[in-house]
């Protein structure tokens, strides 16, 4: 086909649907500012699975007198955990292809996307990216409509079912105020005892990811640059993948089923 | 109306309960009783929704299915008002009168399905517009066109009751004030309703496309039997497409259930544009598989590719053969029959793209709705079957030959 994808939903959405949307992706690279945005670096390669990131997250947005020891079962890794409307984060345990390879640990949570699906679907804007990099949610805005967990490619945003009256979604907040009112570091980066999670702007999290240190996975895990992350437009997917011995995220997307997938195929290229 | 004099729009005169009424009444106090329900003890209790599957029957039935099956009320509008084609203008009313009902349950099927639906009415301030999301377009439409619905219907209260209203007991101190609103709907709104009616058509096209723009943010959850960047334009062409068989299926039922004759010579001619429309819609459904080299999906032998061709072959190839026929668009039970099928593959269709092509990356279970989402919606068509049924007991919708009159 002669047309991007984007370009004929374009003309598609001329032909009779929104023509607010606008060039939305561009906008928000533009935007995108490299030493005020924060990240987190998640080094899969030193994270050691003791789950003490699920305990401080626990104790920071939901009960303050989270024990510990309840965060210490292994057992859990017998599953792929998902973040719940009650955890945040969760870490699972993950095996290479090869038999009998070594296992290795990594935290789920909400990516805070630089150009997230949530944000974009949300009726009434209760979803934010702000931007220090934190995507927020204003419950006092929401409808109630679900759309964002429909929208989120990584499945994070959970929703409380349980509660007839006054339901929220729930996700990972980057502790918000924790970075941007205490000026300090997210309760999981904070806890992590093997300096697995390491909490930084956007620009110091990319030179890291090109220091020695990381070179050894990248060697070793799927060929793919790292380029100027900063100023192309891409979530914090890739900025993640560039430091995993495996593409831990493979599970995003079906794969090998024939059909063409233009959009996914120009982003790996590109 | 010249064409017509011997069919006017009357209110229809007969016995409101009858044994098939008591047990759609039945039905929809069992969908109260679940509405009730899910309001109480809220979403986990009365639905199987979880993290994985935000969105069930309430949005793939109650709202998307709800939305296209009332395109009858714009299609029609479109083709007796703006095209002039005078002698469809029998079916407007009841066709409006299905939009009006249709949209007012949908709405209240939303509600059901929002977590904090007291909230609903935040798309309409303008400090909460979020023109990036596709659920905004249809949300603010939806309203809009919800309440151009109600202008439309509105010059039809003012030629029953204008000059009569006559509220009982403590209500009769309003009887001036409806009176004075009767009196100016009734002056002005002649001069404007084309306006609305325009309108109307317009913010149906809007919607009726941007509810197929609204899965294609999902693209790695959603089966790309389903998932295309034409999802709108399917939307669009399939609502106008269903518009004329949804008038056929009603209309028949209705004359049917009130002992009139089916106004055959008009829903004939009405079916003989749907061939064309389904061809259309079919071109577009082979493209798009065709551009996507899709087929190896189609002939998957899975439950989504078998879905998919049901509802193809049922909704779309079959009544589309039937309706070339002479002899069937002119036999009551053959027409009847195909614009049921056009409806059931439209209905299928909503359900396949919403549910059915949905399938989330981490679910380890796969969704399957509670008896309390059955009920309701079930619950809330019977309530939508009534509450037609005592308007146009009351209201002149439905057209009468003068000798039946």
């Amino acid at each position: 086909m002669g047309i991007s994808r984007r370009d004929f939903l374009r003309t598609v959405a001329i032909g009779g649907t929104t023509l607010l949307a606008g060039d939305v992706r561009a906008e928000h690279a533009a935007r995108l500012n490299c030493d005020k945005t924060f990240g987190v670096l998640v080094d899969t390669g030193v994270c050691i699975g003791c789950r003490k990131c699920e305990w401080a997250c626990s104790k920071k947005n939901f009960n303050p007198e989270a024990d510990p020891v309840f965060f210490d079962d292994k057992n859990v890794f017998k599953d792929h955990r998902r973040p719940n409307a009650l955890a945040y984060t969760v870490v699972n345990e993950f095996r290479g292809p090869e038999p009998g390879s070594h296992p290795f640990t990594m935290k789920v949570q909400c990516m805070h996307c630089n150009d997230p699906a949530c944000v974009s679907a949300c009726i009434v804007g209760a979803l934010k990216k702000c931007e220090f990099g934190p995507v927020t949610y204003d419950a006092s805005k929401c409808i109630g409509c679900r759309y964002c967990m429909v929208a989120c490619p990584f499945q994070i945003p959970a929703y409380e079912y349980f509660n007839a009256f006054d339901p929220q979604v729930r996700k990972c907040s980057f502790c918000y105020d924790r970075i941007v009112e205490e000026r300090k570091r997210p309760a999981c980066v904070e806890v992590c005892p093997s300096e697995a999670l390491t909490f930084g702007t956007r620009r110091e999290l990319i030179d890291m990811a090109h220091s020695h240190r990381f070179q050894i996975y990248r060697a070793s895990g799927p060929a793919r640059s790292a380029g100027d992350q900063c100023e192309r437009d891409n979530t914090a997917r890739d900025l993640q993948a560039v430091c995993s011995p495996l593409d831990a995220l493979r599970a995003f997307g079906s794969g090998n089923d024939g059909i063409k997938r233009e959009g996914r195929e120009k982003k790996g290229a590109s | 109306m010249s064409s017509n004099d011997h069919h006017l729009p009357t209110p229809i005169k007969m016995k409101y309960f009858t044994p098939g009424t008591k047990i759609i009444f039945a039905v929809m106090v069992a969908g109260i009783g679940a509405y009730i329900y899910r309001l109480i003890f809220g979403l986990q209790a009365a639905t199987n929704l979880n993290d994985q599957y935000p969105w069930g029957i309430w949005i793939g039935i109650d709202v998307a299915s709800g939305v296209a099956l009332a395109a009858g009320g714009f299609t029609s509008a479109l083709l007796a008002d703006v095209f002039h084609k005078e002698k469809y203008h029998v079916i407007v009313r009841p066709a409006l009168l299905t939009a009006m009902l249709g949209y007012t349950f949908v709405v209240i099927g939303l509600l059901a399905d929002l977590g904090r639906y007291y909230n609903v009415w935040h798309p309409m301030l303008p400090s909460m517009w979020q023109g990036n999301s596709v659920l905004f377009e249809v949300g603010i439409c939806v309203m809009i066109y919800l309440n151009i619905l109600y202008i439309e219907f509105l010059p039809i209260v003012a030629e029953r009751f204008k000059g009569r209203v006559n509220l009982p007991g403590a209500l009769a101190r309003l009887n001036g004030f409806f009176e004075s609103i009767l009196s100016v709907a009734d002056r002005t709104l002649g001069r404007f309703i084309s306006l609305f009616i325009i309108a109307g058509v317009t913010l149906s096209c809007l919607h009726q496309s941007s509810l197929g723009t609204l899965m294609v943010i999902a693209e790695s959850k959603m089966s790309h039997l389903w998932w295309t960047p034409i999802s709108p334009l399917l939307f669009l062409v399939s609502a106008i497409a269903v518009g004329y068989p949804m008038v056929i299926f009603e209309s028949i039922i209705a004359s049917r259930s009130f002992g009139l004759k089916p106004e055959m010579h008009v829903l004939s001619s009405l079916a003989g544009y749907t061939p064309v429309l389904l061809g259309i819609y079919l071109a577009l459904k082979i493209g798009d598989i065709n551009t996507r080299e899709a087929w190896p999906l189609v002939f998957a032998g899975n439950t989504q590719s078998l879905l998919w061709i049901l509802e193809i072959a049922m909704g779309v190839v079959i009544p589309l053969v039937m309706l070339l026929f002479h002899r069937i668009r002119h036999s009551v039970g053959g027409l009847f029959t195909a614009a049921t099928l056009v409806v059931l593959g439209v209905v299928l269709n909503r359900i396949n793209v919403f549910l059915v092509a949905y399938t989330p990356l981490y679910g380890k279970t796969s969704y399957f709705p509670s008896i309390f989402e059955i009920m309701l919606t079930v619950g809330l068509i019977a309530a939508l079957v009534l509450v037609y049924r005592a308007i146009v007991m009351i209201f002149p919708v439905i057209s009468v030959p003068a000798a039946e009159r």
